[in-house]
């Protein structure tokens, strides 16, 4: 069991990942960009909780995972849909709640899913995914084919107590589940200081016998690495794990959050270190790829998220007694 | 075999009767026909006659106590019958029963009659839903109860045809009126053409109307025994026509031709509902109808001549002569003796009623102008009879068969028109409908609901 | 002299009552997830980043301090809990539950717990507690956050629920709320908050179980619940137009319910229509039917006719949503059907 620091390191690292991982993040972060906009010009109904950050974590960790591996997410959850597949269009689709979204309309932003590629689902429930995704833990290992399941959660559930159970319950059976904590300091208008008993959500793990170890949240290539080894165990010796990543989100809790319990110094600080920023500088530094083809990808990127909302701004909504339908699978 | 002694219904609108004296106690032997109680009605004093012989057994109304028509006044036990107490009760129970159940029929709201229909098995089921109820609310079933309406002669408007509080309330709303407009009887004095006319309205106003024409030397109080009955059903209308009765009788020409185009007057002035009639007709009034009916065959329904004149040229002279004769009570009474085939029918309260009316100032000058217009001596002046094939309305014949005033071979005439029934009423003299009263009615309602 | 009329929205009644109550008895309490908000924060020790995630709980902070407005955890069987605990034992807590469909992470602590201890210890004990907790579809909130669930809490012994339809009543329920000496959940609807009304300056209660007319009418009796009392008044309105007088009953509370104002209700107009925005299953909408069935079976003159949701989880899309929620045209539709 480990319980420290990691730094960035780029083994196993080749260009073709490491552009994927920048595509995915500046996806990410278009795609947040532009749904707080279109939120403010009052396009989106419901509420929206914005990723834009935190890109390191989903794409750090979900770059270690197939199709054939599970992830729960939470509210916060449009990061860990598009680092794990699912497609922008029909996400932009369901923002908007027309037929031809991810979910057909009926969830909307924070109920996203799509369990064909093992994304089971944002959800609105805080620590509602912990069980979740323990059970796709119990899945996995009645398979027995070395998949594995990934949970993302915030600072704010750790609380919950459904980590405590559902971690306890992985550690005695020793299911092959991921823990991933995204903590970006606050839960809601609180901060982690107030609303946690310990400093680090990696120090629980122990207490559930299992390896815990906290990474900078805001290097994408650390996260990848102690997923990589978190995920290789898990496929291995079929063990959970918990790795907690400090990020920091940019926006509010929700689109409308006044956000007074942050100062403008803090938020600037975090700026400065953006992950986006960050992977970029090194794939330049190190030669993976050129000034143009990463702007290239940045034109790419902004293309889809235009093409995404074009799309699903034509889409038509459901017809209304679509309200009634998909409640059971069977009806007498 | 016990008898109950009633309180008489003596015209339409009688309803109560006081005692004045007792004529016979209880214990005494009387005989049929025997005045046995003197009843004070609203309009007069009058006997009440045994109805049959043997002993007053029991009296129920005591002297200066009113009680309303037909509560049993006493009860009359056979000479040989020995009658406990309780065998008196139990009659007077079963009699309260019967009434209660006649009066119960005729407070139903006259809907269209429900159609009975046989199941497989052979049972009637009334007009319900599929399953078998009367598709009615929770709340439209109580009221239906508290106020004694049948729900399954009732058209619902609720949601999906339920008989809802509002239909139940109608319907007994209209029972009331209905049940009102039969007991309220109008006597009016009609002005027609300068004649005043009296007549008896009643009934509820929407029936079918229906008119009572009387013959020579009667009035409307010759449909005494008639009008209650018709009344709860129909609109009807009994009238003194002019001359007679209790209506005007001035020099004019009392013919039966100008009679009919008096009745058509008549009825112009009573108003539009009164246009299409049916016309029950006696004697002399059975011409003037089937008259009216010759002439105005849109405005008759149906017909109903009772020992009607103009259909034969024989009328008895007799008591033509005692009706031309001055008036006394010795000669009306012999005047009545003809018209009935059971003398004691002639009554001392009919006796005084219509000798009473044959005393009123022009109303003898009156009668034998009518008299002389319609007979000569032992011959019909009116011929009737080739108007019957042309006939539109539905016609019934009624005849006493020991008629002797028209014999009944003129009945004989109901076959010549297309449309007509006949009954001849055997023991019965010229007056089937005062004579045979209750079967009278019957026959002719049950004519007039076709 | 003329006497100001004072509106606030019902928001800003909620708030008030809040204050008023804290101020007269020093055991009440607020807690739950951010009704401060910005706990620790430099600059927020005594003032609220948020007041609630709408606001309502805003200012309350600045006047009791942080020992009595509690910002908790995202834990709510941990928080209810204690809140239950706490009442049991002398505090008068009023705590939020955020969302009503939170409740499936604490209903231990409510029915389980809360509602049953007096019960189980024999009346010997007491569980004062008052649950705050948004209820509602409107807003696009999607699955798992605009639920009812009424029905649920009304279904346990134990349990007081409350669901104030306007400002003055938030205000006067809330406070007989907190008074009251057992568990009372008190259900907002969200899309409530910024509708304004006349409200009652100072301390006033509107006891629990006593139902209000909001509106006398004379054709068919409409009981409607929280938020749909505003679609039945619309529905009434229109029904006028149409020459039908409507009584729309407002039951406040649903347990206790008060049965005696909707059964004379019900006898005046013979006709019964429940308007509920929560799932038809098992629900209020029901347990009133059954209710006039069994007491004023013969006053009836039309079957009873609840207007509900569908059996469904509330969708996101707009308008699906709108087809979920009983709208004034559908209580309209279902009157005239019952008239015949």
């Amino acid at each position: 069991m480990t319980t420290g620091q990691t730094t960035g390191s780029a083994q196993a690292l080749d260009k073709a990942r490491l552009l994927r991982m920048y595509g995915q993040m500046q996806t990410i972060r278009e795609f947040e960009e532009r749904a707080g906009k279109e939120f403010a010009a009052g396009k989106v109904p419901g509420f929206v909780h914005l990723y834009a950050g935190e890109e390191a974590v989903a794409v750090g960790v979900c770059s270690n995972l197939t199709n054939d591996d599970f992830i729960t997410s939470h509210h916060r959850g449009h990061g860990h849909c598009i680092a794990k597949g699912v497609d922008i269009r029909e996400m932009v689709a369901e923002l908007l709640g027309r037929e031809a979204g991810a979910c057909r309309g009926k969830g909307g932003s924070m109920h996203i899913a799509d369990v064909h590629k093992g994304m089971l689902g944002a959800n609105g429930i805080v620590g509602g995914g912990f069980p979740l995704a323990t059970g796709a833990g119990l899945t996995a290992k009645t398979n027995g084919r070395g998949q594995v399941a990934v949970c993302f959660f915030g600072d704010g559930a750790a609380n919950q107590g459904t980590f405590h159970e559902s971690l306890n319950l992985a550690g005695i059976w020793k299911l092959p589940v991921i823990y991933v904590a995204e903590n970006n300091g606050y839960a809601e208008s609180t901060p982690v200081t107030y609303h946690m008993s310990c400093r680090d959500i990696a120090e629980r793990a122990v207490g559930y016998n299992m390896p815990g170890v906290t990474v900078d949240g805001l290097d994408v290539l650390a996260v990848y690495e102690a997923a990589n080894e978190a995920v290789a165990r898990a496929r291995r010796d079929g063990g959970p794990r918990l790795i907690e990543c400090k990020t920091y989100r940019y926006h509010g809790h929700f689109e409308g959050d006044t956000i007074t319990y942050r100062t403008k110094e803090e938020v600037d600080s975090y700026r400065a270190r953006d992950p986006i920023q960050r992977l970029r500088n090194f794939i330049l530094e190190r030669g993976f790829a050129t000034t143009q083809e990463l702007d290239s990808i940045d034109r790419q990127v902004r293309d889809e998220i235009d093409d995404a909302w074009r799309f699903a701004e034509a889409a038509p909504y459901p017809s209304p007694e679509e309200a009634l339908t998909d409640v059971y699978v069977s009806y007498p | 075999m016990a008898t109950i002694v009633s309180m008489p219904k003596w015209g339409l609108a009688m309803k109560t009767g006081m005692v004045v004296a007792w004529l016979k106690q209880a214990g005494e032997t009387v005989q049929q026909g025997e005045p046995i109680v003197e009843i004070e009605s609203e309009k007069a004093t009058n006997e009440v006659e045994a109805p049959a012989s043997g002993i007053m057994r029991w009296i129920g109304i005591q002297e200066g106590d009113s009680a309303p028509v037909g509560a049993p006044l006493a009860v009359i036990a056979a000479m040989d019958e020995a009658l406990t107490d309780e065998q008196i009760a139990s009659l007077l129970r079963e009699d309260a029963e019967a009434r209660r159940q006649r009066t119960e029929m005729q407070k139903k709201p006259a809907a269209s009659p429900s159609t009975a229909r046989p199941t497989a098995t052979g049972t009637v089921r009334a007009p319900t839903t599929a399953a078998g109820r009367v598709n009615a609310s929770p709340a439209a079933r109580r009221l239906a109860q508290e106020l004694g309406v049948d729900l399954s002669t009732l058209a619902g408007t609720g949601p999906g045809g339920m008989i809802g509080r509002e239909d139940v309330l109608h319907a007994a709303e209209a029972a009331k009126v209905a049940q009102a407009a039969t007991e309220e009887v109008e006597e009016r004095d009609v002005e027609v053409d300068g004649v005043t006319i009296h007549c008896l309205i009643a009934g509820p106003v929407n029936a079918p109307h229906v008119v009572f024409v009387h013959g020579l030397g009667g009035s409307l109080t010759t449909w005494s025994l008639n009008l209650p009955a018709f009344a709860e059903q129909f609109r009807i209308c009994a009238l003194d026509m002019m001359g007679a009765g209790d209506s005007a009788k001035p020099a004019a020409d009392y013919s039966v031709a100008a009679l009919t185009t008096f009745l058509a007057r008549f009825l112009d002035t009573l108003g539009s509902d009164w246009q299409r009639v049916s016309l029950v007709g006696h004697s002399l009034g059975g011409a003037i109808a089937l008259s009216f009916a010759q002439q105005y065959p849109r405005r008759v329904e149906q017909l109903i001549l009772v020992d009607s004149a103009g259909l034969g040229p024989e009328i008895d002279a007799t008591v033509l002569d005692l009706m031309r004769s001055q008036p006394t009570l010795d000669s009306v009474r012999s005047e009545l003796t003809n018209f009935f085939a059971q003398p004691e029918l002639v009554q001392q309260a009919l006796v005084e009623q219509l000798y009473r009316q044959r005393a009123q100032p022009g109303a003898h000058e009156a009668l034998v102008a009518t008299a002389n217009a319609a007979f000569g001596n032992g011959q019909q002046h009116i011929d009737l009879r080739d108007t019957l094939p042309g006939l539109n309305a539905p016609t019934l014949f009624v005849w006493g068969a020991a008629d002797t005033i028209i014999p009944v071979t003129h009945a004989q005439q109901a076959t010549s028109s297309p449309r007509s029934r006949l009954q001849i009423f055997p023991n019965c003299g010229h007056c089937p409908h005062i004579e045979q009263a209750d079967a009278f009615n019957q026959l002719v309602l049950s004519f007039l609901r076709e | 002299m003329a006497v100001a009329l004072r509106q606030l929205t019902y928001a800003q009644a909620i708030n008030e009552a809040l204050r008023q109550e804290m101020r007269r008895d020093p055991r009440v309490i607020l807690m739950g997830e951010d009704v401060a908000g910005g706990a620790t924060v430099t600059g927020f020790e005594e003032d609220d980043a948020w007041g609630g995630v709408l606001g309502v709980t805003k200012g309350l902070v600045q006047e009791f301090g942080r020992s009595r407005v509690l910002d908790t955890p995202i834990t709510e069987a941990g928080f209810i809990g204690a809140a239950v605990g706490a009442a049991a034992t002398g505090l008068r807590p009023v705590v939020e539950l955020m969302f009503v469909d939170f409740f499936g992470v604490c209903w231990d602590q409510i029915f389980d717990q809360g509602a049953k201890l007096r019960y189980m210890f024999g009346g010997k004990a007491s569980c004062p507690l008052v649950i705050r907790t948004m209820i509602g579809a409107g807003m696009g909130a999607a699955g798992q956050h605009s639920g009812c669930h009424y029905s649920v809490f009304t279904h346990m012994p134990g349990i007081k629920t409350v669901l104030p339809s306007t400002p003055a009543d938030a205000k006067g329920l809330l406070a007989a709320a907190i008074r009251d000496n057992d568990l009372v959940v008190v259900f907002e609807n969200k899309i409530l908050y910024n509708t304004s009304g006349e409200v009652p300056e100072g301390e006033y209660v509107i006891p629990l179980g006593k139902a209000d007319i909001k509106r006398e009418g004379n054709d068919v009796t409409i009981v409607a619940i929280s938020r749909m009392v505003q679609q039945a008044l619309a529905a009434a309105e229109a029904l006028e137009a149409a020459g039908i007088s409507a009584e729309v009953v407002d039951p406040r509370t649903l347990s206790p319910l008060d049965e005696e104002t909707i059964l004379n209700s019900v006898a005046k107009t013979h006709r019964l229509i429940v308007v509920d925005e929560d799932n038809p299953r098992c629900s209020a909408a029901t347990d009133i039917a059954a209710l006039v069935a069994d007491k004023a079976f013969s006053e009836l003159d039309a079957p009873i006719k609840l207007v509900t949701a569908p059996h469904t989880p509330v969708p996101f899309s707009p308008p699906l949503e709108q087809f979920y929620i009983p709208s004034p045209e559908r209580i309209v539709a279902t009157v005239q059907e019952i008239m015949g």
